[in-house]
């Protein structure tokens, strides 16, 4: 274990140098201090929705494109550049250095969202809604399930390249979401003769966590591009708040991506 | 392809490398990059890879540290290549250019020495050794073609490994007596090279790769 956390100190120094990731941790803090200033223009119910929405879609939109890009190059790049091979040359054996990247890339994710969060909750503070639980809590939601869209990403970055790895994050959270979505609108009724494929995959597959709070927001239509209503045949689908279950099992499909993933480094060449 | 994983060779007991019919074959290429390469290395013994680009000499190393999947019979000290255990006796220098851009010297090296167990002090005393005394806070990417060679040689004499393994390295004077420095202490010695000169002689041994086959 020892040699994986001092891989993963090595990795994430070098991630704390790369510029894009800097440049969208910059953003994601510009954004915050704008959902501020414009919550600010707002008073009671109405900044409380402006703020929270405009926080649950930088957490995300712009969590997405740091978990993504950080997933996506998380082995093929460094396979390829003779980063791994100079590593794997004194010893530590591909697992360790597949999970000390993937760790390192995980830590960089939980660095930007919570100097994210804890902004948000600053920020909360300083235009006087104080601090914000249920928009942490929702925070912590969206890091797990950035976390899975990383992972995956990840996880098949050992075999292809940094696109089509992206691209399997990213169909992987729209289908983990696709899944919720789909059970919340069985449960009212509105899905018809493909309810048993829909209840069957929302067993199988791991389901996007969704918040109290997002789910309040979505029921009143004002949860902005975070969570836009969804509607069936003119129907409103309720997505609601996540169950304990949902959360456990979304973290197995990670810990399962995880795995895959260096299982995938197991027998590529290195250079 | 597969390693054979039975008996060894009456022969292996003293030897540091030993390979028979090594073939490297990269996915999906219907050509290998190296193929039915015999050789034998025991302690104090170098041999030198020569031969043109492309004629499969960083595929050959690459192959008996493991980096890529091989197929024959092949033991590097004693055990099969990229064996944790053995790998963390021996100190690959790979060539220059491939170093992360980001990271200084001195936390790659760093990050070897943890993972070979090297001595305090190992860092500095290896970039001493190989001409870059003061390379430890340059990143990958602003040391230049001649300090990446350098930190490719520290890399690989840091910790004193019991195989020394240099894919093309430059021939500083540092690179000449490291090579007789390690060869008299018992270890074994690897380098590839497109223009054997004086490597030669301070290896003791040539093999030239013609399209990855010895000739």
């Amino acid at each position: 274990m020892s040699a994986i956390v001092a891989l993963a100190g090595v990795e994430l120094r070098g991630l704390t140098r790369r510029r894009w990731l800097l440049v969208a941790a910059a953003v994601g803090i510009a954004v915050v201090l704008l959902c501020a200033v414009l919550a600010a223009g707002d008073s009671g119910v109405e900044r409380d929705d402006t703020f929270r929405a405009g926080g649950a879609s930088l957490l995300l939109l712009g969590g997405l494109v740091v978990a993504i890009g950080l997933g996506a190059a998380a082995l093929n790049r460094d396979a390829e550049s003779g980063h791994l091979g100079i590593l794997a040359a004194a010893g530590p054996g591909r697992a360790r250095l597949a999970g000390a990247a993937i760790l390192a890339r995980v830590a960089a994710l939980i660095a930007v969202l919570a100097a994210w969060g804890l902004l948000l909750q600053l920020a909360s503070a300083a235009i006087g809604r104080g601090l914000d639980g249920p928009l942490a809590v929702h925070t912590l939601s969206a890091a797990e399930n950035l976390l899975l869209a990383l992972l995956a990403a990840a996880a098949v970055s050992s075999v292809v390249g940094g696109v089509a790895s992206g691209i399997v994050g990213v169909t992987l959270y729209v289908l983990a979401q696709a899944v919720v979505n789909l059970e919340a609108a069985a449960d009212q009724n509105l899905i018809g003769t493909a309810e048993t494929g829909v209840r069957a995959a929302y067993v199988v597959l791991p389901r996007i966590v969704v918040s109290p709070m997002i789910f309040l927001l979505q029921a009143r239509d004002e949860a902005g591009p975070a969570a836009p209503q969804m509607e069936i045949n003119g129907t409103v689908v309720f997505v609601p708040a996540s169950a304990w279950s949902s959360v456990v099992w979304t973290l197995a499909w990670c810990v399962g991506i995880g795995l895959l993933a260096a299982y995938g480094l197991r027998r590529r060449p290195l250079a | 392809m597969s390693f054979e994983v039975g008996a060894p060779p009456a022969t292996e007991r003293r030897e540091l490398v030993a390979a028979e019919g090594l073939e490297v074959r990269y996915q999906g290429g219907p050509q290998p990059a190296v193929t039915g390469v015999a050789l034998a290395l025991g302690p104090g013994e170098g041999l030198l890879v020569a031969g043109v680009e492309a004629s499969g000499k960083t595929s050959l190393v690459r192959g008996l540290l493991g980096l890529t999947p091989i197929g024959g019979h092949v033991r590097v000290l004693g055990a099969v290549p990229g064996d944790p255990a053995a790998m963390r006796r021996v100190g690959y220098g790979p060539q220059g250019r491939d170093f992360p851009g980001l990271l200084t010297a001195g936390e790659l090296l760093g990050a070897l020495a943890r993972l070979r167990g090297a001595p305090p002090g190992a860092v500095a005393d290896a970039l001493a050794r190989a001409g870059l005394p003061d390379g430890r806070r340059l990143r990958g990417a602003a040391l230049g073609p001649e300090g990446a060679r350098r930190l490719s040689l520290a890399a690989a004499v840091m910790g004193d490994p019991d195989l020394l393994v240099l894919d093309d390295p430059w021939e500083f004077p540092e690179t000449i007596a490291e090579i007789a420095r390690a060869r008299g202490r018992g270890a074994a010695v690897i380098a590839t090279t497109r223009e054997p000169a004086s490597l030669a002689e301070a290896l003791g041994r040539t093999m030239t790769l013609v399209d990855g086959a010895t000739g």
